[in-house]
């Protein structure tokens, strides 16, 4: 038989339980919009004493004196973890390369009249007018304008994907611009977050699991790690003690309470640099260059080919050689567009047999005299090789009267060494002006070569279609990843959030007992009054 | 066991689905505000590309219908001219029938000449014609004049040379009228109005006009002598200059049938030219019937079927007030009101 001193200490502690569970709840009220923070519950347990039976101390039997807290258990879902990481890693990878993708199609956007095809048939329409006025400088003018249209719309679009690329990964030669990349601040970032980490395995170490405090730095983290699964795919294992391992490609980042590696990042130049010093062969050729630093060990040099995965990956993605449609192979394929242009139209304007206008406009003029003072797209940086970035009109044709150059009239039939064979006076002779608007649909000109033989217009359709396909592929990649993610979250919230109507019957459930609790205090107490008092 | 459900994730789905409904119905509201489905390549790639390709052709389209107006234009014009050149022609040739008929004195015959030297003048005026400052007949030498009168020291006409492009040479000048299908604008001078040069080479109208002034110069000429013969002249001079003069006729007479030719050759190219500003009729209504086709492939790609979006619209926008609806409710709904 128990005495009334243990009904006494059974409803003290029952005061004590419910109390730290009324904390608990209020807790759980206070937090239930806090991103990431799981629920928690009160484990309670029946309070066992053991008393001696009789005199002998060693034999013991257990008799009830209340209630404890065994734990407070934090609502996890630890199965769905690793998964979530994986699936957030995955979208934010999808939705980097959907913003990428985006960038660029929007630079290409044809319907709201600034792409690079209206450029195109406007150069193939003053073509057209000129055919219809071969001598008239006005038509002239009009057709050096559009040209000039097309090489400033070609170098816009160039130094816009250009600077798509600086964005993301720098130009590969300054630090500065490196500095102000995507790259770097995600690495950055990713830097910051494994400082975070070894910091909560340090102070997980030294707090007691069940404990509100452990609880809430094991909320932290995993807030850290999914923050920096968003980055990159890491590997994550969680220890018994709740400490994690985090690991990328078998080379350990974090474990146990130190930070093992960081990441950096370089510049091509840096590490070209570096390759030349070391006897290394260089097949880098991203514009930045991630390394792995290990507080022990040497540093590994360039890890891009392992970061394959999360924003990272989407970002060294972006301006990647491989194939696929990106800054960089948009790029080389506008490049072949302006070495087409400019093969094709130079070749018809300096031919044998063009003629062009001489100065006083009224007889005609043998254009294949001095080639390259004749052609009609150059270089503006002197270059010898014709890009999007670099294309431009012949300054000689924009000088004072040069519009006369553009040489509108062709003879078939010349021949240098019989002056008959040409009619100096043919200034309405615009057969090298039809001949270059053939080129609209005749293509088999050696010069159409390097685009396939297909008309300007169709290859530019080939690179849109390209950009197009791949916005629609990527976007819808990105829709349904973003789908399963929010399903998890939605899962993940179901499972670990708060629900304010379970905390207020909790709330409910244990002032009750509290209040029941206090009620048998004081008839316990009432009791033992009465028992003093009979002795009086 | 009832899967648990968490304030927190009812109020995450509520509003995500309040957001679909706002983005659902905002999206309608513009599409119907701006009357067009796609107004972005991202809206919808592959239709962006359908009509991309279509203002390609519409704008094709259009320069081909320039082109077939700058030609219909100069052709109307050719035509103009070749009628008149015709027509004075025609006077020429009558002329020459006048005058062949031996009724004629020498100073009517002076009257003659003076009125062939005006037509040669009015009609190499008009084979010098322009349109939009470039010559008509003179091939692709546009700014030379076709054709120049030459005169001696007297002042006297003795030719016509063309100066134009040589058939032999370039001389079309052509535009598209459809892809890749490039149409003659000109005729060469030397074909419709020949010339006559220092060189002998005589043809056509030109050479005609200039043989019918010779011709009537040497019978004025002959009349002159006949008139001046002394008084003493024998019946063989005589006789001599009759038959000469007979001969003057003669030739004139001859020139009718080179005149008929001549003018034959002008109709007929002048027939031609109608028939290619017929044929450039009917190839821009072609044109015409392909743009309206286009234009309304691309208007069904692009612009909104207004009756099927505004109903669309209407029911977006019940949903999105629904899900508000749900939102107010479950949110006043607590156990709070209870305890």
């Amino acid at each position: 038989m128990s005495s009334l001193l243990t009904t006494l200490g059974m409803s003290s502690s029952a005061l004590g339980v419910n109390q730290t569970a009324i904390s608990v709840v209020s807790n759980n009220i206070a937090n239930m919009n806090t991103e990431g923070y799981s629920k928690q519950k009160v484990n309670l347990g029946a309070l066992f004493l053991d008393i001696p039976i009789g005199n002998n101390v060693a034999s013991q039997a257990k008799t009830n004196a209340g209630v404890e807290v065994i734990s407070i258990e934090r609502y996890t879902t630890t199965f769905i973890g690793s998964y979530y990481r994986d699936q957030l890693s995955e979208q934010s990878y999808l939705n980097k390369e959907q913003q990428a993708i985006t960038n660029i199609a929007n630079m290409f956007d044809e319907l709201k009249g600034q792409g690079l095809d209206t450029a195109i048939e406007d150069f193939y329409a003053a073509l057209d007018n000129l055919n219809q006025y071969p001598s008239d400088m006005s038509a002239r003018i009009n057709f050096l304008d559009a040209a000039q249209t097309l090489t400033n719309s070609m170098n816009k679009t160039a130094s816009n994907l250009n600077d798509l690329k600086e964005l993301s990964v720098g130009d590969g030669v300054s630090y500065e611009s490196l500095k102000n990349s995507e790259i770097y601040t995600s690495i950055q970032a990713i830097n910051q977050n494994l400082e975070k980490l070894a910091n909560i395995n340090s102070m997980i170490t030294r707090s007691q699991t069940g404990t509100l405090e452990n609880n809430s730095l094991l909320d932290q983290r995993d807030q850290v790690l999914n923050e920096l699964s968003q980055y990159a795919n890491f590997k994550t294992t969680i220890q018994d003690n709740g400490t994690v391992t985090l690991s990328l490609n078998g080379t350990k980042l974090v474990g146990g309470t130190n930070v093992l590696a960081k990441f950096n990042v370089q510049t091509a130049q840096q590490y070209d640099e570096y390759c030349q010093m070391n006897g290394i062969v260089n097949t880098n050729e991203s514009n930045a260059v991630i390394m792995l630093e290990k507080t022990n060990g040497p540093t590994l040099q360039n890890i891009n080919d392992r970061m394959d995965t999360g924003l990272v990956g989407a970002i060294l993605n972006t301006s990647s050689t491989q194939e696929g449609v990106n800054v960089n192979t948009v790029l080389n394929d506008l490049d072949t567009l302006a070495q087409t242009i400019a093969n094709v139209f130079n070749e018809l304007q300096t031919r044998e047999g063009a003629f062009y206008l001489d100065n006083a406009g009224g007889t005609i003029q043998l254009s294949n005299a001095n080639l390259e003072d004749y052609e009609i797209f150059t270089t503006s940086d002197g270059s010898a090789n014709i890009t999007a970035s670099n294309i431009s009109i012949n300054s000689l044709l924009l000088e004072d009267g040069g519009y006369n150059k553009i040489a509108t009239a062709y003879f078939p039939d010349y021949d240098p060494l019989n002056p008959d064979s040409v009619d100096l006076n043919a200034v309405g002779n615009a057969d090298n002006i039809i001949a270059m608007i053939n080129t609209k649909t005749d293509n088999t000109s050696a010069a159409f070569d390097s685009i396939g033989n297909i008309s300007l217009s169709d290859y530019y359709s080939g690179i849109l279609g390209k950009i197009t396909s791949a916005t629609t592929a990527k976007t819808n990649a990105a829709t349904s990843q973003n789908a399963v993610v929010s399903s998890l979250d939605t899962k993940t919230k179901e499972q670990t959030g708060v629900d304010l109507n379970e905390e207020l019957t909790d709330l409910v459930k244990f002032q009750t007992a509290y209040s029941a609790s206090s009620r048998v205090f004081t008839t316990c107490n009432t009791l033992l009054e009465t028992l003093v008092n009979l002795g009086l | 066991m009832i899967n648990r459900v968490t304030s927190s994730s009812i109020n995450a789905n509520l509003v995500l689905n309040m957001q679909k409904n706002y983005a659902d119905y905002a999206k309608l509201t513009e599409q119907i505000s701006s009357g067009k489905k796609i107004e972005s390549i991202l809206d919808n790639p592959t239709e962006a590309i359908n009509i991309i390709n279509a203002n390609r052709e519409l704008n094709k389209i259009e320069e081909w219908e320039s082109n077939i107006t700058y030609l219909t234009n100069e052709l109307n014009q050719s035509s103009d001219t070749l009628d008149f050149i015709i027509d004075k022609s025609q006077r020429a040739k009558d002329l020459a029938t006048i005058s062949a008929n031996k009724t004629y004195n020498k100073d009517n015959l002076n009257s003659v000449l003076t009125e062939v030297d005006l037509l040669i003048e009015s009609i190499v005026d008009m084979a010098n014609t322009k349109h939009n400052g470039n010559y008509i007949y003179s091939g692709v030498n546009t700014k030379t004049a076709p054709y120049e009168i030459q005169y001696d020291n007297n002042g006297e006409i003795t030719g016509i040379e063309y100066k134009g492009s040589s058939k032999d040479n370039v001389w079309e000048r052509k535009l598209e009228i459809s892809e890749g299908i490039f149409q003659t604008v000109n005729v060469t001078g030397i074909e419709v109005f020949g010339e006559s040069n220092v060189n002998g080479d005589s043809s056509g109208i030109m050479g005609d006009l200039i043989d019918l002034r010779n011709n009537l110069k040497n019978t004025i000429s002959k009349l002159e002598e006949q008139e001046n013969l002394p008084e003493n002249a024998t019946q063989a001079e005589k006789n001599q200059i009759v038959s000469e003069i007979n001969s003057c006729y003669d030739s004139i007479n001859r020139l009718l049938d080179n005149f008929d030719d001549s003018i034959n050759n002008i109709t007929g190219i002048n027939s031609r030219i109608g028939a290619v500003t017929n044929k450039l009729e009917m190839t821009s209504k072609a044109l015409e019937n392909t743009s309206l086709n286009i234009e309304g492939e691309k208007s069904d790609i692009e612009n909104i079927d207004l009756t099927k979006t505004i109903s669309e619209w209407y029911m977006s926008q019940y949903a999105y007030q629904a899900s508000m609806q749900v939102f107010q409710a479950s949110n006043s709904m607590s156990l709070l009101n209870y305890i």
